[in-house]
């Protein structure tokens, strides 16, 4: 796995003027294929970094490259969002008003492939995800971990080279965590995607390659 | 049928915006309608003579209120070197009811009357034609005996004209129009004199002699007539200032709404942005939504305002002989729609400048 996916270089994010640190010279680096874990209590910065990689928000300072590319240079942020990265929220942030199958196409419209397209792999991707049968509900009317298992097929929709998982499973019992973390730890692998996932549970962080302990807005474990 | 989810997860204030879309197209429609109909009517009303100059007081603002001698008839006559006939018009109680709009024609135009029944009117007796609108509502026949304010006359024919304010009306010969409008004096007075000039040459020709050699009087194209009425331009614009209000209303009736979902939403809108949608397909979503309620606002406008006109039509229009129109005019129609188009378009500004300066990190953890 020497393949570098993603280099953080001491990047920096305050708010409020300078008054908050969110990120204090943070730097780590992931392979093509990789999964890396970042732990740390409630406000170290781990939704922050993932923001910063998921180009949601810029760094203060420091440098961010995702395959090659530097971030600072990205002209279209929602053309890199939509082909480069998938995110996984800890809150499902599904759409309500759209079926699970029509929020796994969500981000294949971003790029505009054809309906047909959309579709087809949308239900493949459901069925993976063991959600055929309800592709067609709302998420209001299924349960937490189904909606959990529909966001990772939104996530995985635009096959993009990296996987930004924050808390994932924090909102699901254990079974549902782990059937969750499971399921797009194999797409990675199959897919040969990096993963970032930021949590606080030891046992999903064991799932992955490597492990950063944060606190403070720096990272403890020397990456 | 995502843009119909979201508009059902709020029923009562879609349904809310609904109807205030439905009513300020409907308004607009209806009044947009009316207005149309009557300024067809007052243009109908002249061309149905076939003159194509007419000649009024200068000062005058409606035909009811200008004044032309008999002296000055001659005068013109002789000045234009052609026939000018004289006309009189006003309001006249028919029947003991409602007034009804009565044309005093002179002798040489009375062959130019379209006679639908009947025979034509001759001259020198109490005969009258009547307006086919008017025979119909008032149930009169040819033959009949009917009072106009307190002299009766003989229905001798029925005329179709176009104009449903001819055609709701009265015509008769000038001496007993002269009687039952009370202006039987010496020397005579009437309101209008026509001329037909032929053609467009000939009529600019007469214009600029009448303003030339009569200062008292103004001669405009039949065409030109009704438009330049100082009472159809003040009907006119208050109409359509009535008709703006109701769109404008409506358009922010619907902007509320918008900037309620782009308040509530915010957080969809930010997981979107999020996942990779740009602002204007975000925008486009939203767009889908609006557009939904201003189509569906403005076809329930234009039926509920075809179902006004066709209720207001079965009422008399107090009794002014005006008879409104029965279906709603495809120009207001067309208009609605470009209005609601337009409308969509407008209210879209307030989201849009949300959605361009959404930060999608902040956005998805709004409440």
């Amino acid at each position: 796995m020497t393949d570098e996916l993603l280099r953080v270089h001491d990047v920096r994010k305050t708010y409020d003027k300078g008054r908050v640190i969110a990120l204090d010279g943070v730097s780590l680096t992931l392979a093509a294929g990789e999964s890396l874990a970042v732990m740390g209590p409630s406000g170290c910065g781990k939704s922050s970094l993932l923001s910063l990689i998921g180009l949601l928000d810029v760094p203060t300072s420091g440098r961010i490259e995702v395959a090659g590319q530097a971030l600072g240079e990205v002209r279209d942020p929602y053309a890199y969002r939509a082909r480069t990265v998938g995110f996984i929220f800890q809150d499902h942030h599904l759409i309500p008003a759209m079926t699970l199958l029509e929020n796994v196409e969500a981000p294949m419209v971003a790029l505009g492939l054809p309906r047909r397209v959309r579709r087809e792999r949308a239900l493949a991707l459901l069925e993976d995800m063991d959600l055929l049968p309800r592709a067609h509900a709302l998420p209001a009317t299924v349960s937490g971990g189904e909606r959990q298992r529909a966001a990772v097929g939104r996530a995985l929709a635009n096959r993009p080279r990296l996987l930004l998982a924050d808390e994932p499973t924090g909102n699901l019992d254990s079974g549902n965590g782990q059937r969750v973390v499971e399921l797009f730890m194999r797409h990675a692998r199959e897919q040969g995607l990096g993963i970032v996932m930021a949590t606080h549970n030891p046992e999903i962080a064991r799932c992955c390659d490597r492990l950063v302990l944060m606190r403070d807005g720096r990272i403890e474990t020397p990456p | 049928m995502i843009f119909l989810r979201n508009l059902l997860r709020t029923k009562v204030r879609t349904a809310l915006t609904l109807l205030g879309v439905t009513v300020g197209s409907g308004v607009f429609v209806c009044v947009a309608s009316l207005t149309l109909d009557m300024q067809q009517q007052f243009a109908h009303s002249q061309a149905a003579y076939n003159t194509e100059v007419m000649i009024s007081s200068a000062d005058a603002g409606t035909p009811l209120r200008s004044r032309i001698t008999s002296q000055e008839i001659e005068q013109l006559q002789a000045a234009l070197q052609r026939p000018v006939s004289p006309m009189l018009t006003g309001q006249v109680s028919f029947d003991a009811a409602a007034r009804r709009p009565l044309l005093g024609i002179d002798e040489q135009s009375l062959g130019m009357i379209p006679v639908v029944g009947g025979r034509p009117l001759q001259p020198g007796q109490p005969e009258v034609l009547i307006g086919v609108l008017l025979a119909e509502s008032a149930r009169v026949r040819v033959g009949a005996t009917v009072r106009l304010g307190e002299t009766e006359a003989r229905v001798a024919g029925l005329f179709r004209s176009g104009s449903r304010y001819v055609d709701g009306g009265v015509i008769a010969g000038l001496p007993l129009a002269h009687r039952v409008l009370g202006r039987a004096g010496t020397p005579q007075d009437f309101n209008l004199a026509l001329v037909q000039s032929g053609d467009e040459t000939e009529s600019a020709r007469i214009v600029a002699l009448v303003a030339r050699q009569f200062p008292r009087l103004r001669a405009q194209p039949t065409v030109e007539f009704a438009g330049i009425l100082q009472i159809m331009r003040t009907m006119e614009v208050s109409s359509w200032t009535v008709a703006f209000i109701a769109l404008l209303g409506a358009t922010i009736v619907v902007a509320n709404t918008l900037v309620m979902v782009a308040a509530e939403r915010t957080r969809e809108l930010g997981v979107l942005m999020a996942i990779g949608w740009s602002p204007w397909l975000v925008l486009r979503m939203l767009l889908a939504e609006v557009a939904a309620l201003c189509l569906a606002g403005t076809v329930l406008g234009n039926a509920a305002a075809q179902g006004l006109l066709s209720l207001l039509s079965q009422v008399h229009p107090a009794g002014q002989g005006w008879n409104l129109p029965t279906t709603i005019a495809p120009q207001a129609m067309l208009a609605s729609a470009a209005a609601a188009l337009l409308m969509a378009i407008l209210v879209m500004a307030w989201p849009a400048h949300v959605v361009f300066r959404l930060q999608p990190a902040q956005a998805m953890r709004h409440d």
